[in-house]
């Protein structure tokens, strides 16, 4: 009878498979859970941001930007952006302090994450306003939007009547919100 | 001793390794392609707001030449105002082009129905759809009997 034959070479090659295959199958999915968690945050501040913008709020400029901010951010009544609305949010976020007018923004929207709202019209043009701003948020320049390069971030859409230029006649636009997270 | 030669199945480590990187390659699909229903939910909402609230007259007609076409006499109405008369005229044609103005470059991908009662006025009929949002609003209209 022949003696039983054991493999040393490819028990240990097997193991060390088997280890690997654990090893990476664990980090995928540990990944995939912390990656899911934190878009969930970023969804849930941009519903949140997005619920608060889309509603007419309450106080204005002098309560939000105080130096313990209060109110409500809101830019939109009847589905229409009013105007003097929007100039108080642009107001509070070109405000200087510590804390600065977008990071009191933040407060009062609240999110801890950054966040970046502007209108496109039907022809995915973004629009700019009659001063000049095209985006309202951590970005004031709208062409570093495609340079934002987190890791994580979500976009909220909401459809609104906006007359950028204040002469009594507007569009449906799109009202789009981006909230992003590095880590 | 007289060691026999061992052997490396090399098909079986390689559908071992196939079925493996099949199981993390779903795994990560189905947790990026979860789909909420949110922001069809949203995009319902805002535009029966919108068809509710917004004017005529609102608008800047020079960028809807659709509805700049129709030469609609009372501007004084509601955008959900005018698709009810046309609907009472039985204009279907400039219900969507009204609609279709306001309504086809914006919403994107987006596919929706607009029913007044039970009466489909324009877009897509709803049966046969996996993901259905529906929202409503009560207006008052204006009708002829």
């Amino acid at each position: 009878m022949k003696k039983a034959q054991f493999w040393y070479a490819d028990f240990l090659l097997g193991l060390l498979v088997l280890f690997i295959i654990t090893f990476i199958f664990n980090r995928t999915i540990i990944d995939l859970n912390l990656r899911e968690d934190k878009i969930q945050e970023l969804v849930n501040d941009g519903n949140a941001i997005s619920s608060s913008l889309m509603s007419p709020g309450y106080l204005g400029y002098t309560q939000w930007s105080a130096s313990n901010p209060s109110g409500r951010i809101g830019l939109v009544e009847n589905g229409k952006v009013i105007n003097g609305k929007l100039n108080n949010f642009k107001q509070l976020l070109l405000t200087a302090g510590i804390p600065s007018g977008y990071n009191k923004s933040r407060i009062l929207l609240g999110t801890k994450n950054d966040y970046l709202m502007y209108f496109e019209d039907k022809n995915a043009n973004i629009i700019t306003d009659i001063a000049g701003n095209k985006v309202y948020g951590a970005l004031s320049d709208a062409s570093k939007i495609n340079q934002i390069g987190a890791e994580n971030i979500v976009r909220f859409t909401r459809f609104v009547y906006y007359d950028n230029n204040n002469d009594g006649k507007g569009e449906l636009v799109k009202m789009n919100i981006l909230v992003w997270a590095f880590r | 001793m007289n060691m026999k030669k061992g052997f490396f199945f090399s098909m079986d480590a390689f559908f071992a390794i196939l079925l493996f990187t099949l199981v993390i390659a779903l795994i990560y699909l189905f947790s990026i392609s979860f789909n909420s229903l949110q922001q069809q939910y949203v995009f319902a909402d805002d535009l029966l707001n919108l068809v509710d609230r917004v004017k005529i007259n609102d608008l800047d007609l020079v960028k809807y030449s659709g509805i700049a076409s129709l030469n609609i006499k009372d501007k004084n109405v509601t955008i959900i105002e005018q698709v009810v008369t046309y609907y009472n005229q039985s204009n279907f044609y400039a219900i969507n082009k009204t609609l279709d103005d306001l309504t086809l470059k914006l919403r994107g991908n987006y596919k929706f129905g607009l029913y007044i009662g039970d009466v489909l006025v324009y877009g897509n009929q709803s049966s046969g759809v996996s993901n259905l949002v529906a929202r409503s609003r009560i207006s008052i209209i204006k009708r002829i009997v």
